[in-house]
């Protein structure tokens, strides 16, 4: 018998092919056996026959065990190898089965495609007989007459009559589910994108923390060295002072003496001016390594951070494409579906102009928009764009024209208050975009201070963020002008360590809310303000659990 | 000399040396494999006598030893099993392992002394 033994488990060995009554038998008679050889020979060491059989079983151990492992050996594990056999069958059947399926799908689909591919070529053979012929399309081949149909001399040409089958409805119907589902994938990419650039702005706030800690930590040092050795040479200055005097007056025991000290505590006090120059020269070379660090550091994660904003910007095309091509796929479906030819994808521009409130066009501003598009819930993606020389600006085919749609914008400009635009198109009209135009009022720099309630005096940088303005009216109620941030083009300010910031997008008059948040941290508080005439904002009474507050920095 | 302490247990993976050794000399049934081990060891080993039973099965099912069924001494109906061309060859292989591994352990247990290097010897120059 082959050695299956040394690499299969003994369940799934083969039998031997006994009567497992037979084999039942032979391990009880061969293990009976023993047990009796064992008692006769206790019996003949003097033992009583009940005890001796006793002391035999001890001797041989759990019968029954031996038994069963040598029943399992001989036969193998029969329940084992059952379950091991059902296992087995079901996965070959199910696999079976799928690929049953799988073959099925695939012939299926590819009649289909025959069929759709037939049709096709029999409506372009027609088409291009039409057009050979120059001569409108019988309305129906059984019925149409070659003399009449020369006879008949119309310039117009008619679009041939097409009878959608069913397998090209249902064609169309699979390619929408198949765009539809690369595109909750491409927005998921997207998604991803977004919150790694996220992950990535905080890893990069913190490490600027840290390198920044260093370099104050350095300067700090610098600072102190310097104080003492300011000191030092004080001192320095006053011994050298005495000495001459005391040299001056020579002669006596105490003028001696007086040298003496003077002339040891003037050399202890050289040795510490020498010590601490050598250590000020460390600590100014650590300032000037730290510096030079933090910038290579902030170089690294700037180009880390293009990367990665090139990265989402081709998954936010990515994303374009595949809901372009939703729609072609959803218009050729409605189409096939009604029977009518396809409308085609109307896709249209938003486009304006930024204006300062004399009139004068504002180049350069930053347009910030977000497009939302219903497809039964919506989907969004947002644009960034600058004006040009004449203030105008155009964001090429974001809006899709026949779909419900929604165009938020804002935009920002130096000097100037921002400014924002909203408009829903309810109904899908096929018509272009109106232009947009914002006319900005001059803004005016606020100097604010962020303070950290618990901890007042730490050093901490601070991002603030507009969300919100409301300008003063010039009549009637205030307009309301909001910040939309979709994608990672981000409008912030960032304060210096002592939580200080210039606002620059708020204007005298102005209501307005900012967020606040410390660098590197994604939890952000909401902050009402009010901009008064002087330049200074009131601020709106705190809120429990508000963990930051701001004031005025004049009136510090 | 006081004699090492036995715990009654066989060393790990002993067994189906010391049956393909005690059927060396001949067939035998499991009774005899046992005393033979507790004679030619002095009592020393006491194998729990059970356990030969499923390791013999195992050997007969590998086809080191085979078996068949006879009359023992005292008459009775006992199976006998016997080594096979192909135990013998496993025999050989299970001793040189077993003391390969025994040399292994006296190696650890009784390390070599360390070479000694030659001592340079200095050459007298001419004086």
């Amino acid at each position: 018998m082959p050695d299956v033994s040394s690499f299969l488990p003994y369940w799934l060995w083969p039998g031997d092919g006994r009567d497992p009554a037979d084999v039942e038998d032979d391990i009880a008679a061969e293990l009976e056996f023993h047990l009796d050889m064992l008692a006769e020979e206790n019996e003949r060491q003097g033992m009583a026959p009940d005890q001796a059989r006793q002391a035999a079983e001890a001797t041989f151990g759990d019968r029954e065990a031996f038994a069963k492992q040598c029943r399992q050996i001989k036969r193998g594990d029969i329940v084992m190898l059952q379950r091991f056999v059902a296992i087995v069958s079901v996965v070959l059947v199910l696999s079976v089965v799928g690929l049953a399926w799988q073959t099925y799908q695939m012939n299926r689909d590819q009649a289909l495609t025959r069929e759709l591919l037939t049709q096709n070529q029999d409506e372009m053979r027609r088409l291009a007989t039409i057009l050979e012929q120059n001569q409108p399309a019988p309305a129906t081949p059984s019925t149409s007459d070659s003399n009449t149909a020369s006879a008949t001399k119309s310039p117009t040409l008619r679009q041939p009559s097409f009878i959608p089958s069913a397998a090209a409805v249902q064609l169309a119907q699979q390619r929408v589910e198949l765009l539809t589902r690369r595109l909750e994938l491409r927005r998921q990419s997207l998604a991803t994108r977004q919150d790694e650039f996220r992950a990535l702005r905080q890893a990069e706030a913190k490490s600027a923390r840290a390198m920044r800690a260093a370099v104050d930590e350095a300067q700090q040092k610098v600072a102190k060295l310097n104080v003492e050795l300011a000191k030092l040479v004080e001192q320095r200055k006053q011994l050298q002072t005495l000495l001459a005097s005391a040299e001056e007056t020579t002669g006596n025991e105490a003028s001696e003496v007086q040298i003496g000290e003077a002339t040891q505590r003037l050399d202890s006090v050289e040795a510490k001016v020498v010590r601490l120059q050598a250590q000020l020269e460390n600590a100014e070379r650590q300032v000037t390594n730290s510096l030079s660090a933090e910038s290579g550091r902030a170089l690294e994660w700037r180009a880390r951070r293009e990367g990665l904003a090139e990265k989402f910007r081709q998954a936010e095309e990515a994303v374009l494409q595949a809901e372009l091509d939703l729609q072609e796929a959803e218009a050729e479906q409605l189409a096939l579906q009604s029977g009518k030819e396809k409308s085609p994808v109307q896709r249209g521009d938003v486009s304006g102009g930024i204006f300062a409130t004399t009139g004068e066009p504002i180049p350069g501003a930053q347009v910030l928009a977000v497009i939302k598009t219903w497809h039964g819930g919506y989907s969004q993606r947002g644009y960034t764009t600058k004006s040009d020389s004449k203030g105008l600006f155009t964001l090429r085919n974001a809006i899709s024209l026949n779909r419900k749609y929604a165009v938020q914008l804002a935009t920002f400009a130096d000097g100037f208050a921002f400014a924002s635009y909203y408009k829903l198109q309810e109904n899908a009209t096929g018509q272009p975009v109106e232009k947009v135009e914002l006319f900005l009022n001059k803004a005016t720099p606020i100097q604010v201070r962020v303070i950290a309630n618990l901890k007042p005096d730490a050093k901490q940088r601070f991002v603030i963020r507009p969300v919100q303005r409301q300008p003063r009216p010039i009549w009637g109620g205030r307009e309301t002008h909001l910040v939309y941030s979709e994608g990672i083009e981000l409008v912030e300010v960032l304060s210096d360590d002592a939580g200080c910031a210039t606002i620059p997008w708020l204007a005298i008059g102005d209501r307005a809310q900012i967020s606040v948040s410390l660098q590197g941290e994604n939890r952000a508080e909401l902050k009402r303000l009010t901009v008064e005439p002087n330049g200074l904002l009131k601020f709106a009474a705190l809120k429990p659990g508000d963990d930051y507050h701001l004031v005025n920095r004049e009136s510090l | 000399m006081a004699k090492a302490k036995n715990d009654g247990n066989l060393p790990q993976g002993s067994l189906d040396l010391l049956v393909l050794k005690a059927l060396s000399a001949g067939s035998k049934h499991g009774y005899a494999v046992a005393r033979h081990i507790q004679l030619a060891s002095e009592d020393f080993l006491k194998v729990e006598e059970g356990s030969l039973y499923p390791a013999l099965h195992r050997m007969e099912r590998r086809g080191w030893i085979a078996a068949e069924w006879g009359l023992s001494e005292a008459n009775r109906r006992a199976k006998y099993y016997k080594l096979t061309q192909s135990g013998r060859k496993q025999l050989k292989v299970e001793v040189a392992a077993w003391r390969a591994m025994v040399e292994a352990i006296g190696k650890v247990l009784e390390p070599a002394p360390a070479k000694l290097l030659p001592v340079p010897v200095p050459v007298r120059g001419r004086q």
